[in-house]
């Protein structure tokens, strides 16, 4: 797993060396690139820190102030994460082309990925110890002040996790920056490869990328390294944290909530049903619809069955028989996390083509793609799985007569199993909205919805596109739904 | 005879030495205690009898037939040993019923008359049964973890800190029941603490660990009143030591002549004398109270021997606690203990 992790950058490298140094530094040292590494860094940069404020900014009005109905707030305000970022895209740019611009971007990436920020530290403001607060409180600290020197440093890792996730989004976002017309190094590889096959210059783009987003997770990995002894040491406290009375403000907030709500996932989800509403009298295209859906959920399915099963034996390794060969594999996988898919994608269909041609153009090698692209989510949610069934668990059945099978099978599988089917779900969604590498990959005749969906509205033929959008947000919203409500329960305990 | 028997137990852990060369005969039906400071390998005692690791070297016998060392190496599973952990480490998957009843077979799992038989021998309500872990308070979860390791009428049941995630006053409450269920199944059973107050009360038989070293086995009473060296004396309870000069049954020191326990010795020595051997009254020699720390039941105040002399704790009953400041007389009730210098 971790070979085929890795694959990606052998490629990147090995095309280098193959062009050579003069002409590799003749196409990264021109005007062009110049451009798109202004754009990709200023509007990475721009979109991590709005994301971070507004994600900020609602989940302290949720958990920390008496606004009616917290539940269903987070709820709505976290749900922008069931609508693909290149469907709200398509949402906004369906009503009002004039958002295609950068500053329409930032907004559009803004409400599509906020939620990313808004979740974890939402969560890590419900599991925070009040008593600091109070403590702060108790030296004559304003709530602000106690806010700004107690709570917030606290957020930290919460908060750059969340951004840097962000981050790595944007980097490799394709479609919605692509129905944005924002040019940056993912549309522009994809353009080179589309446009003239040319692998040496798309990959010279990959490499570009690639140092990008090495640098921003080294950094982010550092910050928050540093960070891990925030840790909150001691037994838990039951207590929930004082909320700040909204009194007469409380109007005021709700409409502000409801308006990021309304622009998030109302907007994308009105323009699905406007264009729905326009595009059913001359009827649904249901042959196509029909089978889009079927492949769509019949490749979700399959990956998310492989790659659980993959992902188990690297998890055990990680987290049982912890040693620097196995944190190192499980590192491997990680890095792919923060891989673009079109690198991904572009790097299997050079090996395929290279080395195992019969695989070019298969349903094998999409699926090799989605486990490199999917299988650290997979990873993380069984590691935290595993972690709730300690060896001390094992030892105790043990005494009690049970052998290594036995063990396995009333102790470790019921504790382990809500991870492996969260972990499924997790990559089951992944791929149903997964556009980037589908597009490269996909056997000619196999059509996904997101995919449908992509040829469709790249056409400007938004009501035909209309319906493949809501079949992806009708198949993944349950799953998606499920996730975050056992993450709130969860971070709720 | 012994239920279980150590002999020459070694264990290190890469290049540190945890074990070296522990020998231990716990009696058949009895409590032992294993104290000590954490650290000091005690922990590692446990899971080794438990059969979770192996020693690097020596034997381990149950009911004399060895289960480690001498060509023997019974895995856990078929030791039929009891294992109560710290925090209880119960099932979070399954309710009470289910934990208690794990290890029995198929056909007695769930609710039955034995399940009802455990609950009421460690003290639990028959309704926790259907409720989970968490639900349960830590105490509960104690009890509970008990009779999850009693289910299978084990010979041997071992505890690891069963009690110190408890506050208190549900130590004391949780200790007792754990105590008489451990009576009642006929088990004997060997609990690890560093809490010297549990293992005096629980335990017919403490076992004194010391990096690594078992430094004196014998009953509470003996432990405390004969304790082996100074070390031992200040680890199982407060004490009060004195330079002084013995010449056979009696010791001279800042608190008079004393007569010795036991031999006595000769020339210099250091004199124990345990906190309530103090007596705070009209006689013996001048004190002044310096601290005092009131408890209610009673008090630890410390004293000054006037004019200069070194100062001492005593216990006293709460209700004759001086005040700081306060000037008394103080004298020793009893035989002291004495050590070479």
């Amino acid at each position: 797993m971790a070979l085929l992790a890795l694959l990606p950058l052998v490629y990147v490298v090995v095309d280098m060396v193959g062009i050579g140094w003069v002409e590799a530094r003749e196409l990264i040292f021109r005007a062009r690139v110049g451009e798109l590494l202004r754009n990709t860094v200023a509007l990475t940069t721009a979109a991590m820190l709005t994301s971070a404020a507004l994600g900020t900014t609602l989940a302290w009005v949720v958990e920390r102030t008496t606004i009616p109905a917290p539940g269903v707030w987070t709820a709505l305000l976290a749900a922008p994460l069931v609508v693909p970022a290149f469907v709200t895209s398509f949402g906004w740019v369906s009503l009002w082309p004039a958002v295609a611009s950068p500053w329409g971007a930032l907004l559009v990436v803004t409400l599509a990925y906020y939620p990313l920020v808004f979740l974890p530290v939402a969560a890590a403001l419900r599991g925070l110890d009040p008593a600091l607060e109070e403590t702060a409180e108790a030296f004559g600290l304003s709530g602000w002040a106690a806010f700004a020197r107690v709570v917030l440093p606290q957020l930290r890792p919460a908060l750059l996790g969340g951004s840097l996730l962000v981050g790595l989004h944007l980097l490799s976002e394709f479609g919605a920056l692509q129905l944005l017309r924002v040019d940056t190094f993912t549309t522009a590889i994809y353009e080179q490869y589309t446009a003239s096959f040319s692998g040496p210059a798309a990959s010279t783009l990959a490499a570009v990328l690639l140092l990008l987003l090495c640098l921003l997770l080294l950094v982010g990995e550092l910050r928050l390294r540093g960070l891990r002894r925030y840790a909150k040491v001691g037994g838990g406290s039951a207590r929930r944290a004082r909320r700040q009375p909204l009194g007469l403000a409380s109007a005021p907030v709700m409409m502000a909530l409801g308006g990021v709500v309304a622009l998030g996932l109302g907007v994308p989800l009105g323009s699905i049903v406007r264009w729905l509403v326009a595009g059913v009298p001359a009827g649904l295209p249901w042959g196509s619809l029909a089978g889009a859906a079927t492949t769509s959920v019949l490749l979700g399915a399959a990956a998310a069955v492989l790659i659980t099963a993959l992902a188990l034996p690297v998890a055990i390794l990680a987290v049982r028989y912890r040693s620097p060969l196995t944190s190192g594999i499980e590192r491997t996988t990680y890095l792919a996390n923060a891989l673009p898919g079109i690198v991904v994608a572009l790097a299997l269909v050079s090996v395929s083509l290279r080395v195992v041609e019969p695989l070019y153009q298969t349903t094998t090698l999409l699926l090799a793609a989605y486990a490199v692209l999917y299988l650290p989510r997979a990873v993380v949610t069984l590691r935290a799985a595993l972690a709730q069934a300690p060896p001390v668990l094992d030892d105790v059945a043990h005494t009690l007569g049970a052998g290594p099978w036995a063990t396995a099978w009333r102790v470790v599988r019921p504790l382990v199993a809500p991870g492996l089917r969260a972990g499924a779900a997790l990559v089951f969604l992944g791929v149903v909205t997964e556009l980037t590498a589908t597009l490269l990959l996909a056997p000619l005749g196999t059509n996904t919805l997101a995919t449908q969906f992509w040829a469709e509205s790249s056409q400007i033929e938004y009501a035909a596109a209309a319906p493949y959008a809501a079949l992806m947000v009708l198949i993944s919203a349950p799953a998606t739904f499920l996730l975050t409500r056992d993450a709130r329960r969860a971070s709720g305990l | 005879m012994s239920a279980v028997e150590l002999q020459g137990i070694w264990k290190s852990f890469g290049a540190t030495q945890v074990l070296r060369g522990v020998d231990l005969e716990v009696p058949s039906g009895s409590l032992t205690a294993v104290l000590g400071p954490s650290g000091c390998g005690k922990t590692t005692l446990l899971r080794l009898v438990a059969g979770f690791t192996d020693p690097d070297a020596g034997t381990i016998y149950f009911d004399g037939r060895p289960v480690f060392g001498g060509g023997a190496a019974v895995p856990a599973r078929r030791r039929r040993v009891g294992y109560v952990p710290q925090e209880g480490a119960l099932f979070p998957h399954l309710s009470i019923a289910g934990n208690i009843t794990f290890g029995l077979p198929r056909s007695e799992r769930g609710a039955g008359p034995t399940l009802e038989r455990l609950l009421d021998l460690v003290g639990l309500d028959p309704e926790t049964a259907s409720r989970f872990p968490h639900e349960l308070s830590g105490g509960q979860q104690q009890r509970a973890a008990l009779a999850r390791a009693l289910a299978p009428a084990p010979d041997v049941v071992l505890l690891d800190e069963p009690f110190s995630s408890l506050d208190a006053g549900l130590r004391e409450d949780t200790g007792r029941a754990v105590r008489r269920a451990l009576q009642a199944s006929g088990a004997t059973a060997v609990l690890v603490t560093h809490d010297q107050g549990e293992a005096l009360s629980l335990a017919d038989q403490v076992a004194v660990m010391r990096e690594g070293r078992l430094v004196q086995v014998g009953t509470p009473d003996e432990v405390y009143r004969h304790p082996a060296d100074v070390g031992v004396a200040s680890f199982v309870g407060g004490a009060v030591l004195l330079p002084g000069t013995a010449s056979g049954a009696v010791v001279h020191c800042a608190l008079g002549d004393l007569t010795v326990v036991g031999e006595g010795a000769t020339g210099d020595v250091q004199v124990l004398v345990r906190p309530e051997q103090l007596v705070l009254g009209d006689v013996g020699f001048a004190a002044r109270a310096i601290e005092v720390n009131y408890y209610g039941h009673d008090a630890s105040v410390r004293l000054e021997l006037l004019p200069d002399g070194p100062s001492v704790v005593a216990r006293t009953s709460g209700d004759k606690a001086p005040s700081p400041g306060t000037d008394v007389r103080l004298s020793v009730r009893g035989q002291v203990v004495v050590y070479p210098a």
